[in-house]
């Protein structure tokens, strides 16, 4: 491996590299299509912030949301159940969320939901599996939570193999923040076409320049 | 951890879209180049380098998506590993590969010269380039972003946020590159110092690096306050996780530095004493071989005409389901064949297929497999058959256009996506009508000139990566039977009166490959083609004319894009509220909105725009005319509504045909059902808008480019009409929408 640049031997030909328009030493250009793979779109990962974390009968209990602060409208939520005493993570448990929301009286409150998602409007009680989480010690569900203002949100886990059992009960209480407009929600993609149209504009107007200069 | 919670964490891979086709296109671009590079240079790009940048793409991989991601939040010694393969290992990997010229190679020649060949050429670019790359301003930027983001208030920004954390990942990687550029001079760069000052380069930023490690690692209270708070996963203390990612910081960090340092340090003084260099070694002539048999070559135009009947007979085995279904089975739309699958996966797909492909639907129709054997039938019984021909009067869309704007109207007034019944009558309607058009006249008179059906693929297909066209015009030029249009003994002609070497574009083709199977010279073939290029084409075309010369297929092109919007429309709350709130019935209302919609608003606007745009041309034609060129580029538009329409449906009724099936196959049916619903959609539904608003924009540029002085502003009403479209889009995307084809109301 070689970090200095290669010297040309006593009489070895070396092939000149390949012609391109318009290159003349160092350019970073492949650097950009990188930043362009790390600039993702961001996508429901389960974590988040911590929203309650309580020791409760053999189980420490973990709740955590996503986004950072809880807003009205799709919410990932994922939870973490432990052995209180060693803290080692507990997998066989059958963990269900349930989002109760106050009544909604001022209308700005009420989420937007994406349109596809407004089947699950009305769905405030999930059960969080490992599947849908990407940290597999976690169990994750996506709510909807229908407006914005102090909700209470329980976790009831039961042995999987018992589901009838009495459960264990986590109850929490959070703020939830107002919702996102749909507009800066999925802005990347609405700043996608004026993006790419000033990249033409200077495009056309660069190589006008290059046509006067030849 | 016990075994199973070992195994679940091991488990917890994340592979998010975007990254993996980041990363699958990067390495598709590089190995491209790097194979080209081969036979021009290839001893500057030998084995090595092609395994250095695979494995800096690997390692990006193993950093973005393994589970070194999923507990970054919940141990400080995990994230540490993740940014250090993100800032130490995997930029000077990738350097190694010097990627600059592979990857321009890589990309399609035309899209690198001319497409990014004015941005290489910028010279501010290339002062930004050079100045980025600046040993001084490379290696600040690296320390300051390794500093600044390790601040609580960064830090703790990037944990909350999934935005702030892929700007944290950026800047890192970023400002890696730039760092170890100067340090692997990656070719053609060349050194902007003595090679020696990289030995300095290096020490500096490991003390900068050892600072800060220090820090974490004999710092008595927890800096980030959600270690502190997160659950313990492992037996590590926050406090003790927070001295084991400074010690990983410290060790594996200073040894990503003085690793080069050394290596440097050995060649610098190596070379100095190093011996003569050895004689070139003169090439050795290839080994002489026996000139083998030519291989058999497999060849995609033998293959086509067997897939096209296989698809044709799946297609006809589905419709004939579909048909049995909607006659005889509940007459709920999600519970029967005849609401599921025409609606909403047929659709879907076969504008997928042109998206990606290209007209899939007319090459494996059901219905011309029907057509044909009647036709054989009759010939077998010696009926006479097909002989008329088509009435002159009616060789234009005009008929399909009409017969468009009565389905659309139908779809909505009575509802058919949820008549299964309905459904089924109407597809049993266009077998029948497909026959006995077709044995009456000749030719394929009723893909050309009635089928919506058809007409719609026609215009979708314009912006479609694939066409059929000849290999080599000089085989063309030679030829006296043209088989291609007239068919010869074994073989028929195009029956849509396309003659190849004439032809451009996806106009009226159905992609039969009766042409393809009929040259001699195997000259025809399915081939890749730029989308939509033909949309500023104005030449006249095989069959079809210019475009500026058929105000029918103007129409039909306003048809189908005001048509993508109308149609979407109709199922938004909004738009649904309108009726009672106008006290209107709904088949009043549903008349008026497509009136207005369909048939008022596109004639307003275009004839609008093309009274402005005509002062602007160089030679002003009558305005049906000029309304014709310019119109025809709003068709990529609105494919990019009926895309983001159909794909709604589709992800929302994605798995509604297992239950169905289950129904039909004797079997207890889960009518409970998951989906694809989820915000990504809406996502990909923005995005196929956006990419069709972009075609459009784009075809009209170039149409005013031809026919106008100043093609900005001849231009500039359509792209205002254009605009306002996308606009109204972008509203109904965002709008509460039906789940037709669902149980959910």
């Amino acid at each position: 491996m070689m970090f200095f640049p290669r010297k040309k031997r006593k009489g070895e030909i070396l092939h000149p590299a390949p012609r391109l328009p318009g290159f003349a030493g160092p350019h970073p250009f492949p650097l950009f299509l990188l930043f362009l793979v790390l600039f993702s779109p961001s996508a429901f990962a389960d974590g988040g912030t911590v929203l309650a974390q309580q020791t409760v009968g053999p189980y420490r209990i973990t709740l955590f949301g996503d986004p950072t602060p809880l807003r009205a409208g799709p919410a990932d939520l994922s939870v973490l159940v432990q052995d209180a005493k060693t803290l080692a993570p507990v997998l066989n448990q059958r963990v269900e969320i349930t989002v109760s929301a106050p009544a909604v009286t001022d209308p700005k409150a009420e989420a937007w939901v994406p349109p596809c998602c407004s089947m699950k409007k009305s769905v405030t009680t999930a059960e969080a599996t490992h599947a849908a989480a990407q940290n597999k010690l976690l169990s994750a569900a996506n709510l909807v939570l229908p407006a914005s203002g102090p909700h209470e949100l329980t976790v009831a886990l039961r042995p999987a193999n018992a589901p009838a059992a009495e459960p264990t009960l986590l109850t929490a209480r959070v703020e939830i923040a107002p919702p996102t407009p749909p507009a800066s929600a999925y802005w990347p993609y609405l700043a996608l076409p004026p993006f790419l149209i000033g990249g033409f504009v200077l495009h056309q107007r660069l190589r006008r320049r290059d046509d006067h200069r030849a | 951890m016990n075994a199973d919670a070992a195994s679940a964490a091991f488990l917890s891979w994340r592979f998010e879209p975007f990254v993996l086709v980041g990363l699958a296109l990067s390495a598709i671009l590089y190995v491209r180049g790097w194979l080209r590079l081969q036979r021009t240079a290839p001893h500057r790009f030998p084995a090595w380098r092609l395994q250095c940048f695979l494995a800096g793409l690997a390692t990006l991989f193993l950093a973005l998506a393994s589970p070194l991601d999923a507990f970054a939040s919940f141990l400080l010694s995990v994230h540490m590993v993740q940014h250090l393969l993100l800032t130490m290992v995997a930029p000077p990997l990738l350097l190694l590969g010097a990627p600059y010229l592979p990857i321009l190679l890589g990309l399609p020649r035309r899209f690198a010269s001319e497409a990014l060949g004015p941005f290489l050429k910028w010279p501010a670019l290339k002062a930004l380039g050079g100045f980025l790359t600046h040993p001084v301003v490379a290696w600040s930027l690296f320390c300051l972003s390794n500093v600044a983001w390790h601040f609580p208030a960064f830090y703790e920004l990037a944990l909350r946020s999934p935005f702030w954390h892929r700007v944290e990942h950026a800047c890192f990687l970023g400002t890696a590159l730039l760092f170890w550029w100067n340090v692997v001079l990656p070719f053609p760069a060349r050194a902007r110092f003595p090679r020696w000052t990289v030995i300095p380069y290096l020490l500096l930023a490991d003390f900068q690096n050892t600072a800060l490690a220090a820090f974490f690692s004999f710092y008595d209270r927890v800096i980030y306050p959600t270690y502190a708070t997160a659950p313990r996963v492992s037996g590590l203390s926050a406090l003790a996780d927070q001295s084991a990612a400074g010690a990983i910081m410290w060790v594996p960090g200073s040894i990503a530095f003085l690793f080069p340092c050394g290596l440097i340090a050995v060649e610098f003084l190596s070379r100095k004493k190093s011996a003569p260099a050895p004689p070139p070694r003169r090439p050795t002539p290839p080994p002489a071989t026996v000139p083998a048999s030519p291989a058999p070559r497999f060849s995609l135009n033998r293959a086509l005409p067997t897939l096209r009947l296989t698809l044709q007979l799946l297609l006809l085995a589905l419709a004939t389901l579909v048909i049995w279904d909607g006659l005889t089975g509940p007459q709920v739309s999600a519970m029967n064949a005849a609401g599921v699958l025409p609606w909403t996966h047929w659709r879907a797909l076969s504008v997928l297929a042109l998206l990606f492909v290209g007209n899939l639907f007319c090459f494996g129709c059901p219905f011309m497999l029907v057509r044909d054997t009647a036709r054989r039938v009759l010939t077998l019984l010696r009926l006479p058959h097909a002989r008329l021909g088509w009435p002159l009067a009616l060789r234009n869309k005009w008929l399909p256009v009409a017969l468009i704007v009565t389905y659309l109207w139908a779809y909505e007034s009575f509802s058919l996506w949820d008549r299964p019944a309905a459904t089924a009558l109407i597809i049993l309607a266009y077998f029948l009508g497909a026959v006995l058009v077709d044995v009456t006249f000749k030719g394929a008179s009723f893909c050309k000139y009635v089928c919506p059906i058809g007409q719609f693929h026609f215009v979708q297909s314009l912006a479609s990566p694939a066409e059929i066209r000849i290999r080599e015009p000089d085989v063309c030029r030679t030829c006296r039977t043209f088989d291609c249009i007239k068919g010869n003994a074994t073989h028929r002609g195009c029956e849509l009166q396309l003659f190849q070497p004439k032809k451009s574009g996806n106009m009226d083709c159905t992609f039969c490959l009766d042409c393809v199977t009929a040259c001699p010279q195997d000259n025809v073939a399915l081939q890749p083609a730029i989308p939509g290029h033909d949309l500023w084409n104005p030449a006249p075309h095989s069959s079809v004319g210019r475009w500026e010369s058929r105000p029918d297929l103007a129409a039909l092109v306003l048809v189908l894009t005001f048509g993508a919007f109308a149609n979407a429309a109709g199922m938004i709350a909004p738009v649904q509220a309108l009726a009672p709130a106008l006290g209107l019935s709904h088949l009043a209302f549903t008349t008026l909105f497509l009136a207005l919609t369909l048939l008022l608003l596109p004639l307003l606007t275009t004839f609008g725009a093309a009274a402005l745009t005509r002062p602007h041309e160089r030679h002003p034609a009558p305005l049906p005319r000029t309304l014709s060129a310019y119109a025809i580029a709003l068709a990529p538009l609105g494919f990019g509504m009926w895309l983001a329409h159909f794909v709604f449906h589709l992800g929302t009724a994605s798995h509604t045909p297992i239950p169905v099936f289950q129904r039909l196959l004797g079997l207890t049916p889960d009518w409970t059902i998951a989906s694809w619903a989820s915000p990504a959609l809406v996502a990909l539904e923005i995005l196929l808008l956006d990419a069709g608003f972009l075609a459009t924009l784009y075809a009209l540029w170039r149409i005013a480019k031809n026919r106008a002085h100043h093609p900005g502003r001849a231009a500039l009403p359509w792209l205002l009409l254009a605009t306002a479209l996308y606009a109204f889009g972008i509203w109904i995307i965002f709008q509460p929408m039906q789940m037709r084809g669902t149980l959910t109301p």
